[in-house]
């Protein structure tokens, strides 16, 4: 018997993150353009990275979603024409969308598929079904939505449903926030959100004469959907998402890497009864993040889910040290630096499948084979490594927490 | 142009029949965002409006997960459809179950996220025949807000005095603040008050309200357009609303409606303004310049631009190498072509390739199959510059 599971959806912040999500096992990233999304300050894709990244992701079987989740003003949708028409021509396979004008600016110009962005706030059946008929074939839920209902949902309307399994959450309805837009002048839902929800505040309760002062209350703790992976698939959701087009190549690889192989695990065995889990639940731990909680996916996200602290990062105490770039020769392998590290540390190399190779630094060299006793950031180092290695594999190393 | 407000007492009628006002909003708090009104209140308060010979809206504005929109339409058909003469809804499900399994006529909140004519047009015509009105979003210019009355086949309705609602969350924010204080405090479980600041935001004294439907944070201001009848006038916008529902009562707005029926040039709004006791802001009224500091958020100098792209600066050695990370798959990096590098701060260095070494330091011709190329050393070029190739074939 074939089990399907659903398909994994990572985020591409550009198009290094994109070859780094892809080879670790997402078979599905999401990116933006150069415009008409909701992170501005990401790097996004320039019109000959997307071409590249739509060729790297369909020579590997994977698919590619471009983000158009902005709430357009009509000028935007003036510009959005050739591109859209472009995204076409390069064949992407489907549009992440928001707003009605723009739903209805890519129906009149292209024949590109369209989900439904979670910035619409899907969160029922019926609304499922009114953009269905709006001519949308996959909706994004609301993170507001359990598992169980999004199955009802999917079963009511018909239609394909994608719902985020990991990630930093949105407190707010999704495009139900406007705080940037009246405080910093910047439009959180054509991609300025300052992240007001993450400052520390001050409240004054002025009927009880209290104060409650210096707390994070807007903040949400991260969400964590692996402990319910069965439920996703048990579901029949067809897509579970991964928030974090902002986030670092680690992030990406260890995402794609751990939910990748849990599905693939699923696949073949049927179940999670299997110390895998807690292997799994381990590497999401080793990367940045906030407290992780199922958020709504079981139920109503409690007020364990305010994350009423500032850094979100005590816990997991790894650190990216680099990508590999290429190999110098058989024995040796070229890093690209981006934290420092020693001569007698030990670093991890992430391969793109099965475990960890662990790696002690004894001996360090420069490009132009100087040796060298520590690395710096920015620069590339040449270190032994004779085992399984490819470009785009990401090194990490344990740090004080 | 039509006056219309909230009524959330037998009082508020009276002032709103006083305004001369020919429609009145009114809401249960288990339909509504901000009504505090039960249900028996609601229907008393229908039943009344009814009396009046007001038309009546019933605004229902929450969003909803799938197990809750159930319940809540249990609720909207328990109230007797003879008292509401037309339902204003939000969510697309509550739209998609008033239009399909519903007679009422609808007036459609539109505030959030609709900002293209494009978008509103086809919810006028998906409405069609049921469609009452389109209530447009203040972030909205007057521009915008005139063209959009022109061309938009329906009536229009646009908020002139009240709360900017910033921030919508079904999760209650407050109360767990106040766990653990219940010795010093004694509060009432089903709504929270308080006032936020942040040292972080150059803003301070933020409405917050926690209630059964979760978390409402306010703009520090309040949308004040009264000066602007005249011009709201000569648009021809159909509808004005304004919001008192944070005030003590509606006494205001008597002196607003006079306001919107004198034939003065410059009617003076300076009374009102004295009575009303939030500070006030024009919002976007004038114009809306949200996207311009999106340019300032990332360097667009070190984008890849065009198909003579070859790579990025990864490393440089001073002195000896440039490092370069090929990226473009057009453009070939060969020994003797001509580069351009475009660095960070967005300067453009040329320079000649007359050394070039693959990641093995072996002596190479081209780039091809490599990821990692060292050529000869260049003053100025900084890691993150980026490469082209000049006059490619």
């Amino acid at each position: 018997m074939t089990i399907n599971v659903p398909e994994l959806l990572s985020p591409a912040g550009n198009l290094d993150k994109l070859k780094v999500a892809i080879s670790y096992g997402a078979n599905a990233v999401y990116l933006g353009g150069l415009k008409f999304g909701l992170r501005s300050a990401a790097d996004n894709f320039t019109d000959e990275e997307l071409l590249e990244g739509v060729t790297f992701a369909h020579d590997r079987d994977a698919v590619v979603y471009v983000v158009l989740n902005g709430f357009l003003h009509d000028k935007d949708l003036d510009e959005l024409v050739p591109f859209i028409r472009y995204l076409e021509e390069i064949a992407i396979d489907a549009v992440i969308v928001s707003d009605l004008g723009v739903i209805e600016t890519i129906k009149a110009h292209t024949n590109l598929e369209i989900h439904l962005s979670t910035q619409a706030s899907c969160l029922n059946s019926y609304s499922a079904k009114l953009w269905k008929k709006m001519g949308v074939t996959r909706i994004v839920l609301g993170r507001e939505v359990s598992i169980d209902e999004a199955a009802k949902i999917k079963k009511d309307a018909d239609i394909e449903i994608e719902m985020f399994v990991h990630g930093s959450m949105c407190m707010a309805f999704s495009g139900n926030c406007v705080i940037s837009n009246f405080t910093q002048g910047r439009d959180s839902n054509r991609g300025g959100c300052a992240h007001s929800c993450r400052f520390e505040y001050s409240l004054k309760f002025e009927d009880m004469d209290f104060e409650k002062k210096n707390h994070y209350f807007m903040s949400s703790t991260d969400l964590n959907g692996l402990r319910v992976l069965e439920k996703f698939i048990e579901a029949g959701i067809d897509s579970i998402k991964v928030e974090g087009r902002m986030k670092s190549h680690l992030y990406a690889a260890t995402m794609s890497k751990v939910y990748s192989e849990a599905l693939r695990y699923y696949k073949e065995n049927g179940h999670f009864l299997s110390d895998k889990i807690v292997e799994w639940e381990s590497e999401l731990k080793k990367v940045k993040h906030r407290t992780y909680a199922p958020a709504n996916l079981v139920e109503k996200a409690a007020t364990d889910t305010i994350f009423d602290e500032r850094v979100h990062d005590k816990d997991s105490n790894y650190a990216i040290v680099g990508r590999v770039l290429d190999r110098a020769n058989e024995d040796e392998i070229i890093i690209e630096v981006r934290n420092a590290f020693n001569i007698g540390d030990e670093v991890e190399l992430i391969p793109f499948k099965g475990a960890t190779a662990t790696i002690k630094i004894n001996q360090m060299r420069l490009m132009n084979n100087t040796a060298i006793e520590r690395t710096n950031p920015s620069t590339l180092v040449k270190i032994p490594f004779s085992g399984l290695c490819e470009a785009n594999n990401i090194v990490r190393m344990q740090v004080l927490s | 142009m039509n006056l219309i407000t909230y009524a959330s007492s037998i009082h508020d009628l009276s002032y709103i029949k006083e305004s001369n006002c020919q429609e009145v909003i009114i809401a249960p708090k288990d339909l509504n965002r901000n009504s505090k009104l039960n249900l028996v209140d609601t229907i008393e308060l229908l039943v009344q409006a009814k009396k009046l010979d007001l038309s009546v809206t019933l605004e229902w504005d929450v969003l909803y997960t799938e197990n809750q929109i159930y319940k809540a339409i249990d609720l909207f058909k328990s109230i007797d459809s003879s008292l509401i003469d037309c339902v204003r809804v939000q969510d697309e499900g509550v739209l998609e179950f008033v239009l399909t399994e519903t007679n009422y006529q609808i007036q459609f909140i539109a505030e959030t996220g609709n900002h293209n004519l494009l978008g509103l047009s086809k919810w006028v015509s998906y409405i069609g025949k049921r469609l009452d009105r389109l209530v447009i979003s203040i972030e909205l210019n007057k521009n915008t807000l005139a063209e959009y009355i022109n061309k938009l086949e329906c009536d229009i309705e646009y908020l002139v005095l009240g709360k900017i609602l910033l921030f919508y969350s079904p999760r209650k924010l407050l109360s767990p603040l106040l766990d653990g204080e219940n010795e010093k405090i004694n509060y009432h479980a089903d709504r929270l008050e308080a006032i936020g600041e942040s040292e972080e935001s150059p803003h301070k004294g933020f409405p917050l309200v926690e209630n059964g439907h979760g978390t409402f944070m306010y703009h520090i201001k309040d949308l004040f357009l009264l000066d602007k009848l005249n011009e709201l006038k000569d648009l021809s916008l159909n509808y004005l609303r304004v919001d008192l529902r944070f005030e003590v009562d509606l006494s205001l707005l008597p002196k607003i409606a006079a306001l919107l029926s004198s034939t003065e040039v410059d009617p003076d709004t300076d009374l009102i303004k004295a009575d009303y006791k939030n500070d006030l802001i024009r919002g976007y009224y004038q114009i809306n310049k949200s996207d311009v500091l999106f340019k300032k958020l990332k360097n667009y100098r070190i984008q890849r631009k065009d198909s003579s792209y070859i790579g990025e600066v990864i490393e440089i050695l001073k002195g000896e190498y440039l490092a370069i990370n090929i990226k473009g798959q057009a453009s070939l990096l060969t020994k003797d072509c001509s580069l351009k590098f475009i660095t960070p701060e967005g300067k453009e260095l040329f320079c000649k390739v007359h050394k070039l070494q693959d990641a093995a330091l072996n002596d190479s011709e081209s780039s091809v199959g490599h990821e990692l190329m060292l050529m000869n050393y260049m003053s100025g070029v900084w890691p993150k510059s980026q490469v082209y190739l000049v006059n490619p074939l």
